[in-house]
């Protein structure tokens, strides 16, 4: 099946054709998306041990370098999808975004305590937040990514807790709980997500019972027990 | 027929409501929650949009069901053609039904789609336009004995024109259906509209809403004609029209064939509908096989007969595969 006499044969394969060469290269640039990927993580795992913790600053210094390449392997997809045809070709980079939103939210709730929205996420990334533009960042692989970084902030905060630092479990504990409440607006149709949700509520669990494990043991300070309670009754 | 619409008109507003209501529900208790902060804004934003998303998705799929129903029913009053005499009339009744639903139900669907990325709700109305597809291109083949072009009913699909073109929107794929046009002039035909659409998007300064449906609906829908098909030429057996079945045989085996040559495919739904379609093509190979060897020793009646129970043992055979 040749694109060179498509008047003649009976069979034109060209839109198959196009579509096949689409997706080669959509698969190309995420090949070359998930080395870094993975070397952000590698640097972001570090954060579970003891020297790591001492040097979070760092180490998401590095990891955000790795943005760079990222940013530009997600330009390189827009121009690949052809407008209009972003949902065809959705479910190619799905995981890798899903990825990146995990790592880029830890990265930012690490530096400064707060969640990063969908809205800075996209563009850290390099993509329109605009869900009318012609790439814009999914809600779901948005979400997703960040249910994935609850569940690293639970084991952070028990990692904190292993290595004698008590006041960043507590801190963790109040965003993961505003996090659930937020995420639980949400209609929870589709049943992936709907699961996800769910499994949240054991990440809180866990946290709470830290902070219990923690207060009985007479290692919170009142001031932060104060603010966590507050919090609560929001 | 007329009560079985508004029936089914009255069944989609009911739901309506029943959206409305949730989202009330929502709302409400969004309200209990006045938290002005960022985080809850945040995810009220996301909340709208997914909640917009579910919604437009849900009602596509009804319309989609309301198309399969319909389209079912006509392929049912076409099989009527092959026992009763008036095929003139089965036809055009069901003519005048298939425009009913481009006019109505297709009409619905565009709207709805209306400025939205284009693969998004693909997955919400793909079953009722293979069952359209399969209903049409049936209708065509006993009025015609041809396929109808794709590009022609999707230029059908074209809602709210008033500039003079009339081209709907792009269909890269489609040209694979010329192919399985029979006849020459219609596939140059084809060929140069194909051209004219390329690149046209459908904004003008009027507003004209054009519904978008991959050619893959189409493709399959064609897998699940040959289903139909086999089951009319069996039928036209009884009725003693054989060659009528003969000529079913010989399109089945040329859609097989040219299906067959869409190599680049990566699409397992069409693998499986192409193995049933070998199945049906099968079975009227057979048929056409009894009637050559006994047709002329049996009557018919018991011709019928022999049909009947050599494809129940092919059926059984197949199931135990």
């Amino acid at each position: 099946m040749t694109d060179t006499q498509p008047s003649k044969t009976v069979f034109d394969g060209t839109g198959l054709l196009k579509k096949r060469n689409i997706v080669s290269e959509i698969r190309q640039a995420i090949k070359e998306m998930k080395p870094c990927l993975r070397r952000m993580s590698v640097f972001l795992v570090s954060i579970f041990n003891e020297d790591g913790m001492k040097m979070i600053p760092e180490r998401c210094q590095n990891a955000r370098l790795q943005l760079v390449k990222i940013r530009e392997c997600y330009s390189r997809l827009t121009t690949i999808v052809p407008e209009n045809e972003y949902h065809r070709f959705r479910n190619l980079w799905r995981y890798q975004t899903v990825r990146a939103a995990h790592l880029v939210l830890l990265i930012v709730f690490l530096e400064t305590g707060t969640l990063c929205s969908r809205k800075e996420f996209a563009k850290t990334i390099g993509v329109h937040d605009d869900q009318m533009e012609r790439f814009p960042i999914n809600n779901e692989e948005y979400l997703n990514g960040l249910i994935n970084m609850v569940s690293d902030l639970v084991r952070y905060a028990v990692t904190c807790v292993t290595y004698r630092d008590y006041e960043t479990p507590v801190q963790v504990a109040n965003f993961v709980i505003k996090v659930s409440k937020s995420l639980n607006l949400l209609r929870q149709k589709k049943e992936g997500l709907r699961k996800r949700i769910r499994s949240l509520k054991f990440d809180v669990k866990n946290l709470e019972e830290l902070l219990y494990d923690l207060s009985l043991r007479n290692h919170l300070k009142p001031k932060h027990l104060g603010a966590e309670m507050m919090k609560n009754q929001d | 027929m007329a009560d079985r619409k508004k029936r089914g008109g009255g069944g989609r507003g009911g739901n309506n409501r029943r959206f409305d209501k949730s989202h009330s529900k929502v709302a409400k208790k969004s309200d209990d929650i006045v938290e002005d902060s960022p985080l809850i804004r945040a995810f009220i934003s996301y909340r709208d949009e997914l909640n917009d998303n579910y919604d437009r998705y849900e009602r596509l799929y009804k319309i989609s069901r309301d198309i399969t129903i319909e389209s079912k029913r006509i392929i049912f009053q076409l099989h009527l053609v092959s026992t009763d005499a008036s095929k003139e009339k089965i036809l055009e009744e069901a003519k005048t039904r298939l425009d009913k639903l481009i006019k109505y139900n297709f009409a619905d669907l565009a709207k709805e789609l209306e400025g939205h990325s284009r693969y998004q709700y693909v997955r919400a109305y793909t079953s009722g336009v293979q069952e359209f597809v399969e209903a049409i291109t049936f209708y065509h083949y006993l009025e015609s004995g041809t396929i109808c072009s794709w590009n022609d009913i999707l230029s059908q699909m074209t809602y709210h024109v008033s500039s003079g073109r009339k081209d709907s929107v792009q269909n890269e794929e489609s040209d694979t259906v010329k192919s399985d046009d029979m006849s020459d002039d219609k596939l140059s035909e084809s060929e140069n509209k194909e051209e004219m659409n390329q690149s046209v998007e459908p904004i003008g300064e009027e507003r004209k809403v054009a519904l978008f449906i991959p050619d893959w609906d189409f493709i399959l829908g064609l897998e699940d004609l040959s289903g139909e098909l086999m089951r009319h030429s069996i039928k036209c057996v009884s009725s003693g029209r054989i060659e009528e079945t003969f000529k079913a045989c010989d399109f089945i085996r040329n859609l097989y064939t040219s299906l067959l040559t869409l190599t680049q495919v990566h699409n397992r739904e069409f693998f499986k509908k192409l193995n049933v379609m070998l199945q049906s093509l099968l079975k009227v190979e057979n048929a056409c096989h009894m009637i050559k060897l006994r047709g002329s020793e049996v009557s018919q009646d018991l011709l019928v007969h022999m049909i009947g129970t050599f494809n129940t043992n092919e059926d059984e055979e197949c199931s135990y595969d």
